[in-house]
């Protein structure tokens, strides 16, 4: 007798491992593939299923696994379960088997393969030519690690981090040349084992507050007395006497750590010291950085763990096996980030944790600082009233302030022109203020503004509009009134 | 009177018609889309080189939008009042800071400057080439008082400086000139169709030389964002319609 087949197959959701990024297997149904990675390969996880279509309870059960049990060499089958005939298993038509009994393959998690499950009901199980077999259902099971990313780097923004890996759709590809100029890089030792049967499907930034390390700025060493620079975020370690714990570096310029690695973005610069005693003859400043997972404090992942989803750290997802960068934010400027990156793959196992970086979200250096640096300035807030008028306190410049306050705030989108207003008069204020001619225009177009605007000022918004609907609709039946007497 | 009315009637609707005349439409209007480099001056009027520092030479791409309103049509020459309104934008990426300097190494964030160029300008455009001699160029002339906004983004947010949030407004004037081409001489009757259907009288593709001067009227408070692309100038290139 074969059974039907309109098999069922769940895994049993409780004892599958969940992701914290979410694979909801309790719902997940499949009729005949199933899916299993590295998680899925323990000692108590299992496959669970229903036969249907079992007519009568004569017959053994018997299921099999193997490459090809449907064929005459029946090489690789083997027989996985049975159950004797009128036995409560197969009374029950619940069954279920330990993932790591499906195939000998399976028990050591360590690799990629597919096979086959089959039933049969017949009066024993022996594997034998002629049986008559269910359709069968394919069992993937994933159990390889995607290879680790490498080439992490991590570029500070304002409450923000960049962080830029080699991309694994390259990863066979001839190394790509680090054009960076200033990251941190290096190279990881990727993962022994790489899956074969899914391909990478994107990464994960995971980060945690590194509270062992110390922030700040760039790292001014000064020999002699010690004496730090009171520049912006420098709140760095003095040379050799560093005291944070287990942190053999300070961090520099918002970052990453200094490590003892000469890497390629880390220049030593010696200069004259700005101590007016001169008991600090030289101060030695160090700029850029190199990666180094001794530099974050001993707390938090290592290069190396395995992803461990109560790890306590955040996770970023990035979506796409070509991806190379992703961006942080939320973070505090002046605040040490433990940085690094796995790759998962499409059945979710996920690599060893990549080169671990430290770094510092920090204030960053644009237009503005180049700006004002320069002796430029934003828009002055002044009023043209005010320079026409020549006082703050004039008559019309107090009735256009009503007007401002009484009227035009309460309007919507009156606040957005108001605060226009004061983003751009200044420049106004200025061109009258050189101008007799001009503040002589300014002001009678002001007054006028004002007195025509007083009444509106008085009564606020909505009176005002009631009042203006009154007298357009006064001003209508006026006139359809005069047209019918006409 | 009748036979005058019908005299009338049938000059002004079959005769044309019949005679396959064409008829322009009124013209009251321009439209005009234009593009063009624009680099400007801050760095002429301070001590250092903000803007160079930050963005490099590469100019801003600056697009204008113009509507005009042509009040006067004396022969072969249109005059109108119009306004504009345009956008460019600058970007780089921010430097990581050193001490109290900026390093040579790119942060993750980007600093943008955008400009809003706003102008109210008196239009004088030569069409006697084109109604009269046939030759489809049309010379104009375009000068008016201008006020650029503008505003500094970093990392997302607007920037500051000296505690002030990073934007304002500079005042100034300019002055346009430049020559359109008629297409309408190219393929007459769609241009007559296009009149008809649409309402277009002529379309021009159009370059032009602009002079701004936006430093508010010689005012060192003011963003200096005149004119720098060729010596104190800019090209601007685009599409005209007249309807």
């Amino acid at each position: 007798m074969v059974p039907s087949v309109g098999w069922s197959l769940a895994i049993e959701a409780d004892e599958r491992e969940q992701h914290p990024w979410g694979n909801d297997w309790e719902n997940e149904f499949v009729s005949n593939h199933v899916e299993l990675n590295k998680a899925d390969c323990k000692e108590n996880v299992k496959l669970k299923f229903k036969i249907t279509g079992l007519n009568g309870l004569a017959d053994f059960v018997c299921v099999y696994s193997g490459e090809d049990c449907a064929q005459e060499t029946k090489s690789d089958c083997q027989k996985v379960l049975e159950a004797e005939p009128n036995s409560p298993q197969t009374l029950g038509h619940s069954w279920e088997v330990k993932v790591q009994d499906i195939h000998p393959d399976f028990k050591t998690c360590d690799k990629d393969r597919t096979v086959n499950l089959w039933v049969a009901s017949q009066d024993d199980c022996a594997i034998k030519t002629g049986m008559a077999l269910s359709q069968s259902i394919v069992v993937v099971m994933d159990a390889a690690a995607p290879q680790s990313p490498s080439g992490i780097k991590v570029v500070p923004g304002e409450n923000k981090l960049t962080v830029k890996w080699e991309s694994l759709d390259a990863a066979d590809d001839e190394e790509a040349e680090d054009s960076d100029t200033g990251s941190t890089s290096t190279d990881s030792t990727s993962s022994s084992t790489s899956s074969t049967i899914a391909d990478v499907e994107g990464y994960y930034i995971i980060f945690s507050k590194d509270s062992g390390s110390t922030t700040g700025g760039p790292v001014d060493t000064d020999s002699g007395n010690g004496t730090d620079d009171a520049g912006a975020g420098d709140a760095g370690v003095d040379g050799g006497a560093d005291g944070g714990a287990g942190n053999s570096s300070g961090m520099l310029g918002g970052f990453g750590p200094l490590a003892g690695e000469p890497g390629s973005d880390l220049a030593l610069v010696v200069e004259p010291a700005e101590d007016p005693d001169g008991t600090s003859p030289i101060r030695i400043r160090l700029y850029g950085a190199t990666s180094d997972t001794t530099a974050c404090s001993a707390n938090g992942f290592k290069k190396g763990d395995d992803f461990d989803p109560e790890g306590g750290y955040k996770v970023e997802k990035i979506t796409g096996r070509d991806r190379s960068s992703g961006t942080i934010s939320g973070l505090s400027n002046g605040s040490t980030y433990r940085i690094a990156v796995v790759s998962y793959d499409t059945y979710v196992n996920v690599s060893k944790i990549s080169d671990v970086l430290c770094a510092v979200p920090a204030k960053t250096w644009g237009f503005d600082d180049e700006l004002g640096k320069a002796g430029g300035k934003a828009g002055e807030f002044c009023f043209v009233a005010t320079a026409a008028f020549g006082s703050y306190d004039h008559p019309t410049v107090k009735a256009l302030r009503m007007f401002r306050d009484r009227f035009l705030a309460h309007l919507p989108g009156g606040a957005s022109l108001i605060d226009a207003y004061y983003r751009h008069g200044p420049a106004l204020a200025k061109f009258v203020e050189g101008s007799e001619n001009g503040k002589a225009m300014v002001r009678g177009g002001l007054t006028m503004v004002a007195l025509g605007t007083m009444p509106l000022s008085f009564l606020g918004v909505l009176p005002a509009f009631g009042l203006s609907l009154m007298l357009v609709l006064g001003a209508c039946w006026f006139g359809w009134i005069r047209r019918r007497r006409k | 009177m009748t036979r005058l009315a019908s005299f009338l009637v049938v000059t002004v609707l079959i005769v044309p018609a019949v005679a396959g005349a064409y008829v322009p439409s009124p013209q009251n209007a321009a439209f005009e889309l234009k593009f063009g480099p624009y680099t400007p001056a801050i760095d002429k009027s301070l001590d250092g080189t903000p803007y160079q520092s930050t963005y490099g030479r590469k100019p801003m791409f600056l697009t204008v939008l113009e509507l005009d309103w042509q009040f006067w049509h004396p022969p072969g020459i249109s005059l109108g009042l119009g306004g504009s309104a345009g956008f460019m934008q600058a970007y780089a990426k921010s430097k990581t800071v050193v001490g109290d300097g900026p390093s040579d190494v790119d942060s993750a964030d980007f600093t943008v400057l955008n400009v809003i160029p706003f102008s109210v300008l008196f239009i004088a455009r030569v069409d006697a080439l084109a109604d009269m001699l046939d030759v489809p160029i049309v010379p104009f002339f375009k000068t008016g008082v201008n006020w650029y906004v503008w505003w500094n983004h970093e990392g997302g947010q607007l920037g500051d400086i000296d505690g002030k949030q990073s934007s304002g407004g500079s005042p100034g004037w300019q002055i346009n000139t430049g020559l359109m081409l008629r297409l309408d001489s190219f393929d007459r009757m769609s241009a007559r169709t296009f009149d008809n259907e649409v309402g277009v009288n002529h379309s021009y593709i159009f370059a032009e030389l602009l002079w701004a001067w936006v430093d508010g009227f010689g005012d060192d408070t003011n963003l200096n964002l005149s004119t720098d692309t060729f010596a104190g100038m800019t090209f601007l290139a685009g599409l005209c319609l007249e309807f």
